[in-house]
């Protein structure tokens, strides 16, 4: 008798232990938004709604994007926050996206939501390309800070220059479209093969060149801006530029997830997302936001912001989206960071 | 006790044991009375500790009996075949004193702590171990531990008590002393004992009766003087002991051994059977004279060496059979006769051996 | 007469016929074999049959390793990632023995504090070698730099193979160093005294005396690091560059690009090898038994001053390196702005602003670890005593034996993605009969991490334990048998406190490696439960490499901790148990 009970009680213990905790209330956002940004937009969703749980898998946009695309037939995630509007559009191609007009839709500028009347996608915010120079090093060196894409492939910065696997980080995504589109599509890959020269190698993370660069160990990070700007904030030798033939840029969006049964707090955190409050944290650290969000362009950000961004076609970059990557990886990917 | 319970209180019928191809144990039949010692002797390998087992439960035979008061127990497991057993390593606990070693069987049943402790009290003065009680095995001496590993197999009174060469693990001295002391404990306890053993001492010592096994077959069963005086087989005398053998003829008419133009008369209870035979003496039986003694089984020979062994000398000879060819033979005499012979190497001597003493044995094929 | 003994055998009552014990330690054995089989096979089936179908679950036979080594990048893959492994053994054996010779065959001091230093790396993440390497070698590193300028740098060109091999050696330096230790101590005193009788040169003494005596350990060494190195991806991760190995294929293709598929593929191109060397190791130790059988007398060995010089020199450069490596990780870790503002702080210890999961990463570790370590000790050592302790049921026990030891060659990476696709898997169809899957439950939680590691570390804790039982008299059980005491009573009885010792190490190896994992676990963890190893992983992915060195400091904190308590605590059982080994 003893010896049953001996392994009945190693069975409960295994149980007990085991068993997952599935709490109602709880919802799963995937992010793609910097881990910096996260908790202060987290704790302001917390004062209104301290019922729901947020759970945030937050990992680089082109991860974000496989994955949410991985699990199509079986989604895990309720929604999808502050990630690529071109990724969204992949996904949305995909038939997972369930449309949804959250709160304070009617205030969003035309230019970053999805222009169905119940949009499949909503920005909150833009995020542009910016040069994260290391100005010890670059002064070490004697190299000039970048000022353009055309300065990059000078051949001072050979080995000094850092950028983000297009495949895998939103960032490296829409600088390479930005440059595609600004400069047609043939001279654009001669550009890139001159850039690939100067490359000392390529990050998953778009935030990674620019950390990079603050620890010295490239000169110049191709990120964006928020990036340097925070870096330099914490003490960190850098100086951000923006390419005067204007910078790449992508909306930061969100979307409701479709699944058999959609959580009302994923409306609701959809809702909160656009809210005035939020909006007005995002605004603190980015110029562009779906709608103003009252605050002055932050510091270090050019006058007006909306000129440094060219044109983009997000349509031709959704569509586009697997050929690029295709052909980029062909090219350059033996310069890649594992992942 | 009744008649029946004194015949046979333990029978093993027919068992064979195989591991693989391997036969282990081949058509093994042996029985004990009440209060037996048996001893299992053999060379390692011959099977003896597999019938042990057999016997105890741990590996079931694959064909045949074990019966254990009358009652068939084999397919019993050991726990219930209330057997007690004592290994070669002794298999003591080292983590218990040897208090908490012998009390390991009595916890169950005996749940209160005075009766317990005054069982185990009277288990440790049985084997006389009263005063180590509370040490642990690797403080006592080889002896005393064999002593606790008695003392724990004996705890639960067990119908049968079975040794595994319990003392081989002994200092010469300690093992003469211990050979008594079980010998003594089982007599009073009128337990029934099997012992397997390599030592021939020890089973002639200590054995009501002793089983000789070969090769997984019993070869001969019978007392300790039966097994010397009357081997069975040329190989229960050489394994018993030391012999001299020799192959030769047999004439039955004249009941005498011929060798070469050697002929030895044989006085002895023999049923006849083939002519070719082995003759066989053993070397204290052969007496060695250096007078000119003649007469029947008077032999001249050559003594090479005289070994000096103590109690007795080993003389090692040979003996003529004609056309230059020599028999080997070895006799051992006691030092009062080595003095009076005078014996040495290198020398001649008659070599006698007593027509009474002479074994026979059919030659093996 | 033999009919009526039947009919008397047959009519006895069936309790006293029925082993409940044995049948009890069967069916037990068959539940061991059972959950060996559903965790270590069943996985390993379900990997292989997903590197058989495409991303849409229909089944294209060999087409995805046909793309695998078709496609250059990948092929290319397979060949660094030998390099890189061989190059690590050899290195690492080499400078393990000469460690370990120094170690046993020596007279020099503080053998003790060279042991414990060496042992260093077994504590800490592999990324951590990485980061370590990255403030030492990486273009601002200490030595690139020249102690920030104070005297001449070089620069070693860390990222790419120089990098991981560096790391790898770090990482598999212990291990080497372990294994050949317990060769050398047990090589026979006899044979040196013969030699140098013989008059046989050093030299000669080496080559015919104590290489062939560790040949054994010596084969087990490099099958441990070559197998080690040849899976690690932590290391290769942070340092590996453009340089691509197997094991970052495998996290590229999962991670990066979400294929499973190619994954699979990868995974099973990464278990070649490994199982390779697995099975020539086996054969190897197989061999052995005979070789140890043999009453040998322990080598004392002789001061001897140019010996003992040499040794003393080495042992002190090696463990002054690993100590400068650690040394380089705390300060890093406490430095404001690497290099450029070097004041000191706890400000990447807090962990805000950086991804991962913080503290409550590192807890989780903890509590994963403690779990394992709880959970592992009691079924891998219950295993083990099953399978050395019960009589009869030979085939069983071997096939349980085997499948206890397998584990042995599979990747970290493999156990993950395997455990995706069987504990994910919602159910299997088989001719139209759809069996729905019993573990499905597991999936992303708690369990599921601490299964992996168990499985994980299954077989070094299982030969632990078996070299522990192998050393009690294996009559223990018949003793108790005969005396009618039921097995389990005897298991806690006599069992676990002789072999508490060997208990305790397996519970502080589980915790340790537990809590410094990332490969299998990378796969496995869900949002709910960050972990310490994979925030590392993923802070450092982020760029924040100050605060992924923070967080491995602590892993390695955690670590030395539980190592220290360990120590403790066995010397407190040494003490109980002088008590009854005492003469």
């Amino acid at each position: 008798m003893k010896r049953c009970s001996f392994v009945a009680a190693l069975a409960a213990a295994l149980v007990l232990m085991l068993s997952s905790l599935a709490l109602a209330g709880e919802i799963l956002v995937y992010t793609a938004l910097e881990d910096d940004e996260i908790p202060v937009y987290l704790d302001i969703f917390k004062k209104s709604h301290p019922d729901i749980d947020v759970k945030i898998i937050r990992d680089s946009t082109g991860i974000v994007t496989a994955k949410l695309l991985a699990e199509k037939d079986n989604p895990q995630a309720d929604v999808v926050w502050g990630t690529a509007a071109t990724s969204l559009m992949l996904c949305d191609q995909a038939g997972m996206v369930e449309p949804y007009a959250p709160k304070y839709l009617d205030k969003v500028a035309a230019n970053m939501r999805d222009s169905s009347k119940v949009p499949h996608w909503v920005g909150i915010k833009a995020w542009m390309t910016g040069f994260v120079t290391n100005t010890v090093e670059a002064e070490r060196l004697k190299m000039p800070i970048p000022q353009s894409y055309a300065d990059l492939i000078k051949p001072i910065y050979k080995g000094q220059l850092i950028m983000p696997n297009p495949a895998s980080s939103g960032t490296g995504f829409l600088t390479v479209s930005a440059i595609l589109q600004l400069m047609g599509e043939e001279k654009g890959w001669a550009y890139l093969d001159k850039l690939h020269e100067n490359i000392l190698r390529y990050t998953h993370s778009g935030s990674k060149p620019a950390k990079l660069a603050g620890a010295g160990e490239a000169v110049v990070g191709i990120s964006f801006a928020y990036r340097g700007f925070m870096q330099k904030a914490k003490g960190e030798p850098v100086v951000t530029t923006f390419p005067k033939e204007g910078s790449g840029w992508d909306v930061e969006a969100n979307a409701l997830i479709k699944k058999k049964d959609i959580k009302p707090e994923a409306k609701a955190f959809l809702d909160w997302a656009l809210s005035p409050e939020v909006m007005q944290a995002y605004g603190k650290v980015y110029p562009v936001t779906a709608y103003p969000s009252g605050n002055p362009v932050p510091d270090g950000y050019p006058k007006d912001p909306a000129a440094q961004m060219i044109k983009n076609d997000f349509n031709w970059a959704a569509k586009n989206r697997t050929r690029i990557l295709k052909e980029w990886s062909a090219r350059y990917d033996g310069k890649s960071d594992p992942k | 006790m009744t008649s029946t319970e004194s015949e046979t209180y333990l029978s093993v019928e027919r068992v064979t044991k195989r591991f693989g191809a391997f036969t282990a144990l081949s058509d093994v039949s042996f029985t004990a009375r009440r209060g037996e010692f048996l001893s299992i002797l053999g060379p390692s390998g011959c099977g003896k500790t597999t019938i042990l087992r057999a016997v105890a439960g741990l590996e079931p035979q694959d064909e045949g009996v074990v019966r254990l008061k009358g009652r068939d127990v084999s397919t019993m497991p050991v726990s219930k075949r209330h057997v007690g057993i004592v290994f070669q390593s002794y298999a003591l606990f080292p983590n218990l004193s040897a208090r908490d070693n012998v009390a390991y069987g009595l916890r169950k049943d005996l749940k209160d702590r005075r009766a317990l402790a005054e069982r185990v009290d009277k288990l440790l003065a049985l084997v006389g171990l009263e005063a180590a009680g509370n040490k642990y095995p690797s403080q006592l001496s080889g002896g005393q531990q064999q002593r606790v590993a008695l003392a724990r197999a004996l705890a639960l009174s067990p119908d049968l008590l079975l040794l595994d060469e319990p003392l081989s693990a002994l200092d010469a001295q300690v093992r003469v002393m211990l050979r008594a002391e079980i010998r003594a404990l089982t007599q009073r306890l009128g337990m029934t004992t099997i012992m397997v053993t390599h030592d021939q001492e020890e089973a002639m010592t200590m054995a009501d009766r002793i089983l000789i096994m070969n090769q997984g077959r019993l070869v001969q069963n019978g007392s300790p003087s039966d097994i010397y005086e009357a081997p069975a087989s040329p190989f229960v005398a050489s394994f018993i002991g030391s012999m001299n053998f020799v192959s030769g003829d047999m004439h039955w008419d004249s009941r005498t051994f011929h060798r070469g133009n050697l002929s030895v008369k044989i006085d002895r209870d023999v049923s006849p059977f083939g002519k070719e035979a082995v003759a066989a003496i053993r070397p204290e039986d052969i007496r060695v004279s250096t007078n000119g003694e003649a007469g029947p089984n008077v032999f001249e020979v050559e003594v090479d060496n005289v070994e000096y062994r103590g109690p007795v000398y080993r003389v090692t000879m040979r003996l003529p059979f004609g056309g230059g060819q020599t028999l080997p033979l070895v006799a051992d005499i006691t030092a009062d006769q080595a003095r009076r012979t005078g014996v040495s190497g290198r020398t001649r001597a008659k070599a006698i051996l007593p027509a009474d003493r002479v074994h026979l044995f059919r030659a093996e094929a | 007469m033999a009919q009526a003994n039947q009919a008397a055998g047959a009519a006895l009552p069936a309790a006293d016929t029925f082993d409940r014990e044995l049948w009890l330690k069967r069916a037990l054995i068959l539940l061991v074999s059972a959950w060996l089989v559903a965790v270590v096979i069943l996985p390993l089936i379900q990997l292989l049959s997903k590197s058989l179908f495409d991303n849409h679950g229909v089944f294209v036979g060999l087409a995805n390793y046909v793309e695998y080594f078709t496609t250059p990048e990948l092929r290319r893959s397979i060949g660094n990632s030998v390099f890189v492994s061989v190059t690590t053994t050899v290195i690492s054996v080499t400078l393990g023995f000469l460690f370990a010779y120094a170690l046993t065959r020596t007279c020099i001091p503080l053998k003790g504090a060279f042991r414990g230093l060496a042992m260093m790396p077994l504590f800490a993440p592999t990324l951590l070698n990485g980061i370590a390497l990255i403030y030492l070698f990486g273009r601002k590193g200490l030595i690139t730099r020249g102690f920030f300028g104070a005297i001449p740098g070089f620069d070693i060109g860390l990222y790419g193979s120089t990098g991981i091999i560096i790391s790898e050696v770090i990482f598999t330096f212990p291990q080497a160093m372990l294994i050949l230790s317990v060769a050398l101590r047990m090589t026979d005193a006899r044979l040196y005294e013969a030699s140098q009788s013989m008059g046989a040169s050093r030299l000669r003494t080496f080559l015919t005396v104590t290489l062939p005596g560790v040949k054994y350990g010596l084969i087990s060494a490099i099958f441990v690091c070559f197998i080690l190195a040849f899976t690690d991806f932590g290391a290769p991760k942070v340092v590996g560059g453009q340089y691509n190995i197997l094991a970052t294929d495998i996290y590229k293709q999962v991670i990066g690009q979400q294929n499973f598929t190619m994954g699979a593929v990868v995974s099973v191109v990464l278990l070649i090898p490994t199982v390779l060397a697995f099975v020539v190791d086996r054969i190897a130790q197989r061999r052995q038994v005979a070789l140890i059988q043999a009453k040998s007398v322990p080598l004392t060995p002789k001061p001897d001053k140019q010996v003992d010089g040499f040794y003393l020199a080495y042992c002190s450069f090696i463990s002054l390196l690993i100590l400068a490596f650690f040394a380089t990780a705390a300060y890093a870790s406490l430095v404001k702005v690497w290099p450029y503002k070097l004041e000191l702080g706890l400000w990447h210890y807090q962990f805000r602003g950086t991804g991962g999961g913080g503290y409550g990463a590192f807890f989780n570790s903890v509590r994963m670890a403690c779990y394992s370590a709880v959970v592992g000790t009691a079924v891998t050592f219950f295993s083990a005593y099953l399978i050395e302790k019960s009589r009869g049921m030979r085939a069983l026990r071997q096939t349980s034996y085997f499948l206890s030891i397998l584990p042995l060659a599979l990747p970290g990476l493999v156990i993950g993605l395997a455990y995706i696709f069987f504990f994910n898997a919602p159910g299997w169809t088989f001719g139209g009969i759809t069996i729905p899957n019993p573990f499905n439950w597991l999936y992303a939680t708690m369990g599921i991490l601490v299964l992996s590691n168990i499985v994980h570390f299954y077989s070094v804790s299982f030969l632990t334990a078996t070299t522990a039982l192998k050393q009690l008299d294996k009559e223990f059980e018949t003793v108790s048998e005969s005396l009618g005491v039921p097995f389990h009573i005897t298991f806690f009885r006599v069992t676990v406190p002789v072999c508490l010792p060997a208990i305790l190490e397996i519970a502080m190896y589980y915790f340790v490696n537990s809590m410094a994992t990332v490969s299998a676990v990378i796969f496995l963890y869900s949002a709910d439960i960050p972990l310490a190893s994979v925030a590392i992983a993923n802070m450092d992915d982020a760029g924040d490499i100050a605060p992924a060195c923070a967080m491995s400091m602590l892993v390695v904190l955690a670590n030395v901790a539980v190592r220290l308590l360990y120590g403790l605590l066995t010397r407190k059982v040494n003490r109980r148990t002088q008590a009854w080994t005492r003469r």
